[in-house]
């Protein structure tokens, strides 16, 4: 579904991603782990085509990100680390500019916006102005937006800031659907504990370099994500498959 | 901390003068030198309008023994000039700045803040009203004699004044401040507010004439009431004609208000600053909804931000209220304008420039409207958005053009067509009109998204220094001033040579392959480019 291969990104003389690969499969939900200007939402960013990178191929479904963006961009549904949706636009209004965008019928967009702002709990806000919405409805606006054009692969950056207890445990059993249903989710968290309950894969990023990778287990071994994650910070840079 | 907090303040406002793209990168000296002229050309050009001002009541009232209503005078004009040009301002940068809740998170004293804050402010006003202080005391000076104690009191009232009009600019802010949480469709009643001010500020504007003629033949009775109404103009006035004691009072008075309005604002700044109380809020009823294709969904998101935002509304829409008004006034003044214009163009050997001078006209107020200028920068951090979409970036781009013609072109074509009917153009002559009017409405629309796309400011506090302070706004109201000149100057040399239809034809084709141009460059380098932002 998402194919990241040697994928490199340069800030002036800083490389933020130096040579990273990565394959997430359909079915698959891929967490991405790593400190602080590891590098994460620069993948992230490049994998939904906001954010040219210098060398390496990113394919999704296939298709090159490069030459193909707008037919990668209608699989794909991208949700920031900070929401900053349209202030100007009622919730609803939004939504709907979104169903628009990836040409969701008015029967589909109904049926979606009911049922997950309805989870959410967000159908009485809809009517108002997203500059009066917390920081939290922001991010389940910008979740429900994402689910809006049933994607094939949602890429997130630390989709669980923000979120209630409620929201985010609804978030996961909708991540866990999007899987079950043949599509993939790929997502940066700083969030250990989540990344190991919720994860099939996970990926370890530092410095720009992906040190680790693959199934949970075999990554975290017998000690815990935490652990491991410590210790290869720490400067013990280990395998990654 | 106060000067951290000043710096910061500095630093945001010249942040779309000094840095050129998102990523922070230092203009370049040729840049910077070219902005400094253009601000320079348009101050040098409004203080040319108050000089000519204030070159008409100098003699009269000073001959008369009244040079302190002149100075009480131009002082109450400056007043007025910085109070409308600050006032929104004031609102935005006092108490709906983005930053606020962060900045009073910290252990800075809320009276601090709103110091600094009042220094930018201060800043602006005294730009605002030494465009006509300056001009009126040289104007003084020139034909009045004058000691050092005046000259050095006139010089002193310049500083001085501005802390008047930024005094009642907080105070409306705070008044706007307090209502606008209840305020419903707050963009239209500032919009509303705002024409109210600019009508009233152009009824004296057009009527200056006759209030010059009645200022001075009233000047006493006028005199009397500065003394008693207006006091503080009164001393002022006396102050930069040399007293002492007329000085120091305007100071104390001057300083007395602005302290009180800031000692006010201070106690209740938190309030005011963190007000997020409104009414009942919406609750959403689900509606029947229509599909629409994407590019009538990215023009109606324009349209959305264009309603939905005061500062964008006024300051870059106000050419299509004057276009409307220019229309109806040509019709109800049918019968003067086309007897003094036509009159006037043939006894000066011109009429065959009516259609160019028409154009002109028109396509001078249709500048006006710079409604692309800022429409990228005003995506600021939320551009992320439209670049994660699979929309092609051309299609964001129309968007922003189709809301630029769609605000300026129907007006635009009123105000032809009612100029053309009144003045009874001839058909060559109106084809031609409506044509080089149509094609240099699209010429601005793509000129100032051209514009945005160089100089984009996407990092912003408030809207208001997107719209109002951004480079790319400067550049394309300047640009298209500068297009109607070239091309009325190019008219007056080519009529006096060849007939003027054949000009019309020249700008015709010239406005169109320049607009083809910059839309083949937008549809290029500008979709690249904004994919890249």
């Amino acid at each position: 579904m998402l194919n990241i291969q040697h994928l490199t990104k340069t800030y002036g003389d800083k490389k933020a991603v130096d040579d990273l690969s990565l394959h997430i499969a359909p079915g698959e939900i891929y967490g991405f782990i790593g400190h602080n200007g590891a590098g994460k939402t620069t993948t992230i960013k490049a994998c939904c085509g906001i954010l040219q990178f210098d060398s390496g191929e990113i394919l999704i479904d296939g298709l090159s990100i490069r030459q193909k963006p707008l037919q990668c961009k209608a699989k794909i549904a991208y949700i920031p680390d900070n929401p900053d949706l349209y202030e100007f636009m009622t919730g609803i209004r939004y939504l709907n500019f979104i169903a628009d965008i990836f040409g969701v019928s008015a029967a589909d967009r109904r049926e979606r916006i009911r049922r997950y702002a309805d989870l959410f709990e967000l159908t009485p806000s809809l009517a108002q102005p997203v500059s009066a919405y917390s920081h939290g409805m922001k991010q389940k606006l910008a979740i429900i937006s994402a689910w809006l054009h049933s994607p094939q692969l949602i890429i997130m950056d630390e989709p669980f800031v923000g979120l209630d207890p409620k929201a985010s445990h609804l978030l996961k059993e909708m991540m866990r659907e999007v899987c079950r249903q043949g599509g993939a989710i790929f997502f940066s968290t700083h969030v250990l504990e989540v990344a190991e309950k919720l994860c099939d894969k996970v990926a370890i990023i530092k410095s720009g370099r992906l040190i680790r990778s693959g199934t949970m287990e075999e990554v975290r071994g017998d000690a815990s994500l935490e652990e491991v994650f410590l210790e290869l910070e720490d400067g013990n840079a280990g395998r990654a498959d | 901390m106060l000067g951290a907090l000043i710096k910061k303040q500095m630093l945001e406002a010249f942040a779309s003068f000094t840095k050129g793209s998102k990523q922070g990168k230092t203009r370049s000296p040729g840049a910077a030198i070219g902005i400094g002229l253009l601000l320079l050309f348009a101050y040098a050009s409004l203080a040319f309008c108050f000089a000519m001002l204030a070159f008409s009541l100098c003699t009269p009232l000073a001959s008369a023994g009244l040079g302190w209503l002149y100075f009480a005078l131009m002082g109450s004009f400056a007043t007025l000039f910085g109070v409308i040009g600050s006032v929104f301002t004031t609102y935005n940068a006092l108490y709906v700045a983005k930053d606020n809740e962060l900045l009073l998170s910290m252990p800075i004293p809320p009276a601090c803040l709103l110091f600094s804050r009042m220094v930018g402010l201060y800043l602006m006003t005294l730009l605002f009203e030494a465009i006509v202080m300056v001009p009126a005391c040289v104007v003084y000076w020139i034909f009045v004699p004058a000691g050092p104690a005046a000259v050095i009191f006139a010089l002193l009232t310049v500083p001085v004044l501005p802390l008047l009009a930024l005094s009642i600019s907080c105070i409306l802010g705070w008044l706007l401040a307090l209502i606008a949480p209840y305020v419903k469709h707050k963009s239209i009643v500032t919009a509303l507010l705002s024409v109210v001010f600019l009508v009233l500020y152009y009824i004296v504007a057009f009527r200056m004439n006759d209030l010059m003629q009645s200022l001075i033949a009233n000047s006493e009775a006028i005199g009397g009431q500065f003394r008693t109404v207006l006091f503080l103009f009164y001393q002022m006035g006396l102050g930069a004609e040399g007293g002492v004691l007329g000085f120091l009072l305007f100071v104390l008075m001057t300083a007395g208000v602005f302290a009180i309005v800031y000692a006010v604002l201070s106690a209740n700044f938190v309030k005011l600053a963190t007000n997020r109380r409104g009414g009942p809020r919406a609750v959403y009823r689900e509606k029947r909804t229509e599909a629409r294709p994407q590019g009538r969904a990215l023009l109606g998101k324009e349209l959305s931000r264009f309603w939905g935002s005061s500062v964008y509304l006024l300051n870059s829409g106000m050419g299509s209220l004057f276009l409307i008004v220019g229309a109806v006034a040509a019709l109800v003044k049918a019968g003067w304008i086309s007897e003094n214009i036509t009159a006037f163009l043939a006894q000066s050997g011109l009429a065959d420039m009516l259609p160019l001078l028409l154009c002109a006209v028109v396509c001078m107020v249709v500048s006006m409207n710079i409604v692309t200028a800022p429409s990228v920068s005003l995506e600021g951090s939320g551009i992320w958005l439209l670049q994660s979409l699979p929309v092609h970036p051309w299609k964001v781009l129309c968007a922003k053009l189709e809301l630029h013609l769609l605000i300026t072109l129907p007006p635009a074509l009123l105000c032809t067509v009612v100029l053309l009917a009144v003045l009874r153009v001839g058909v060559l002559g109106a084809v031609l009109s409506v044509l080089t009017v149509c094609l240099f409405v699209l010429f601005c629309a793509a000129f100032g998204l051209v514009m945005n796309l160089l100089f984009p400011n996407l990092k912003w506090n408030s809207e208001a220094v997107a719209v109002k302070q951004g480079m790319s706004v400067m550049l394309a109201m300047f640009g298209g001033w500068g297009l109607v000149l070239l091309l009325g100057l190019g008219g007056y040399l080519w009529c006096l040579i060849l007939p003027a239809a054949g000009y019309l034809a020249v700008c015709v084709a010239a406005l169109g392959l320049g607009g083809g141009l910059l839309l083949f460059a937008l549809h290029g380098w500008g979709s690249r480019r904004f994919a890249g932002l």
